[in-house]
């Protein structure tokens, strides 16, 4: 089924407030610049998760021997800039930085020479600059129990806004979250042993009488033996707790295509009123992959090693 | 080949959306039709031409003007279907100075299915004195036949004089846990100016205790990733965020045992896929016999929500006003798969 209203409402060059509020700044520095200069190509990228606006000019001397101080506005002070000619010669003693942006002293842009401009910006709101830029979507959960390959897709709402009036936008590092679900392959794995032996432990917590504390201990004690290691039920889900560590858990990850593996965190306890770490309902598995002219679109996949992460979990239970 | 990438994901949540894309040689012109199941909805299409040649009859699209060549997106969501489990076939076709390419791209949409297996008539709840807790002598047998994960809400019908509550202990935990967190996230707040709005904002909703409609779980699911996106950008404050938390925890931690709750967790644990999310919570029983009606709220991961399950009555009966654990009630069957996943029903088109 077709929507009718689409091919009205979805379409073209909508360039949204929030992109034209992004590229106000490099506009206003490329004008700036070219009163005095000329300017031969600006590159911006965003560093989406980072938050960091990346402007690169290529300039060059209009007249020799100028003397001017150029004020140029990004807005806010710049993270960081840097000035070199094309022969690798450190000329950033030629820019001072201010509250609002910087200071070009042009005296030092010799007549002839190329000039490379880097200065980094930070995003007032980079989610929604990525939103009003990029369509994302991913598997928020897979079909059935042996499959553990999880889809991630994005791709560029209006292309045309980056090819830009003063020069290309790119995005880079666009990060995705993918949710993990490995609370059942746990389930999978716990011995029913492992259930008694927590019951007998909390009986024998209980208990008040010495006699019958030694019985259940007895009990605690021939249900532990039903395992082939013989830690206590603490030790067994302390170690069960380094597993989700971001290190240990990353060798259970595999990310392909057009996405690189970023980090892993911890996702929430399967159940939500447990006052104590048990183990997460999913793990989130965070990729990032870049957007720009020349890959409008890119998708990938998690693939989340199940049986090796299962074999893990089996001999932390003693199986 | 004209086309250099064409991708529809394999597979999808029903009632989700889900993307495609179509890469092809910058400098060829092509023409692009699609033809879309009925049941499939195309919701966007990215980098069109306002004013170029693109037509829509019945379920087919033709376009052949773009703003930038070499791309084109889409976006599309589908409908609930009957069966829990369908494939279903987008038909794109691309054509350039004669030339033409046909590609059928199959996706298989999946989603829960809750079965009761068995109602008893009758579920008589007995005491135990030894461990001085309640236990059923009957179960309530559900299974999920479907692929998706079911997240069920076990309520009472109204009008009944019975009601499902958190265990006692739970009630003064929560209590002093939303006194600890309140406070803790105070403190993050004055630390944490730039995002007090955020902190401010979620503490109101951990401490909201009134029903939560579609509008508020809206702004919820907005928040969490406004936070999610702040986490990845500023650890520190990540960390301070999740140390709140925990402080609030642990300043309460002895109000309940930890080896009992966690023991009481594992009886709750469920296979197959069906995760009962009040499992911990308590019904309570006067004592006497009555007929209960239960209902199962059913919703999926990405929160969409399925008829609302309601049991044949049973009759409950009980010597005391008993307290139970509502996992208790539930006993959750393993659903057998077929030995070939690649068995699933394809949807003929014409």
């Amino acid at each position: 089924m077709i929507s009718e209203a689409i091919l009205s409402a979805g379409v073209g060059a909508v360039v949204s407030g929030v992109l034209s509020k992004t590229l106000d700044s490099p506009q206003k520095c490329y004008l700036a610049l070219q009163s005095e200069l000329k300017v031969n190509s600006q590159e911006l990228q965003v560093s989406c998760q980072d938050g960091i606006l990346h402007n690169s000019l290529l300039i060059e001397a209009k007249h020799k021997h100028l003397n001017n101080k150029l004020t140029i506005n990004t807005g806010k002070r710049p993270i960081r800039i840097y000035l070199t000619s094309i022969y690798g010669e450190d000329c950033t003693k030629a820019v001072t930085l201010t509250d609002t942006g910087f200071i070009l002293n042009t005296k030092e842009i010799v007549g002839d020479g190329l000039y490379s401009l880097r200065y980094d910006t930070t995003l007032p709101d980079v989610k929604k600059f990525v939103d009003a830029m990029v369509d994302i979507k991913k598997a928020k959960e897979v079909p059935h129990e042996d499959t553990t390959e999880y889809w991630m897709h994005a791709e560029l709402k209006h292309p045309q806004a980056l090819k830009g009036t003063y020069g290309r936008l790119s995005l880079e590092d666009i990060d995705f979250i993918i949710n993990v679900g490995v609370s059942s392959d746990i389930k999978e794995v716990i011995p029913p042993n492992f259930q008694k032996e927590m019951t007998y432990a909390l009986e024998m917590l209980r208990e008040t009488d010495s006699h019958r504390m030694f019985q259940k201990g007895q009990q605690y004690i021939y249900s532990k033996r039903s395992r082939t290691n013989d830690d206590d039920i603490m030790t067994v889900l302390s170690g069960l707790q380094t597993l989700f560590a971001s290190k240990k858990f990353e060798k259970f990850i595999t990310v392909n295509n057009k996405f690189t593996y970023s980090d892993c965190i911890r996702g929430v306890d399967t159940y939500r009123n447990v006052p104590f770490p048990t183990w997460p309902k999913t793990m989130s598995v965070i990729s990032k992959t870049d957007l720009n002219l020349n890959q409008c679109a890119a998708e990938g996949t998690v693939i989340y090693k199940k049986n090796d992460f299962v074999e893990e979990v089996r001999k932390i239970f003693g199986k | 080949m004209l086309v250099t990438s064409l991708y529809v994901p394999e597979n999808c949540l029903q009632l989700e959306k889900f993307p495609a894309h179509i890469l092809w040689d910058k400098e060829q012109k092509v023409t692009i039709s699609l033809t879309v199941p009925d049941n499939i909805i195309l919701k966007e299409i990215y980098n069109i031409s306002p004013s170029g040649n693109n037509f829509i009859k019945e379920n087919e699209v033709t376009l052949s003007e773009f703003d930038v060549n070499g791309y084109v997106g889409f976006v599309f969501e589908s409908m609930e279907y009957h069966k829990a489990r369908i494939s279903e076939v987008i038909k794109f076709t691309i054509t350039s100075e004669g030339v033409t390419e046909y590609y059928n791209k199959e996706i298989l949409l999946f989603r829960q299915n809750i079965k009761i297996s068995h109602t008893p008539n009758t579920i008589k709840i007995l005491y135990d004195e030894a461990s001085d807790s309640y236990y059923p002598d009957n179960k309530i047998h559900l299974k999920n036949v479907g692929d998706g994960t079911a997240k069920v809400v076990v309520q009472i019908s109204k009008d009944q004089n019975v009601t499902i509550q958190p265990p006692d202990k739970y009630q003064e935990f929560i209590a002093k846990f939303r006194d600890a967190l309140f406070k803790h996230f105070g403190e993050l707040s004055a630390e944490y100016t730039k995002y007090s709005n955020e902190i401010n904002r979620i503490r109101d909703f951990l401490m909201y205790t009134g029903t939560v409609d579609t509008k508020l779980r809206d702004e919820f699911i907005e928040l969490t990733e406004k936070l999610e996106s702040i986490f990845l950008t500023d650890d520190d404050f990540s960390e301070s965020f999740a140390r709140s938390f925990t402080q609030a925890y642990l300043e309460n931690f002895n109000i309940i045992a930890n080896i009992e709750q966690f023991s009481n967790f594992l009886n709750s644990v469920n296979s197959g896929k069906i995760l009962i999310e009040n499992a911990l919570n308590h019904v309570v029983i006067p004592n006497g016999s009555l007929p209960i009606t239960i209902e199962l709220l059913v919703t999926d991961v990405a929160n969409n929500t399925y008829p609302t399950i309601q049991l044949t009555q049973i009759q409950f009966t009980s010597e005391k006003d008993a307290h139970i654990p509502l996992y208790l009630l539930f006993e959750i069957d393993p659903e057998l798969r077929p030995e070939n996943p690649q068995l699933k029903e394809v949807k003929k088109h014409d």
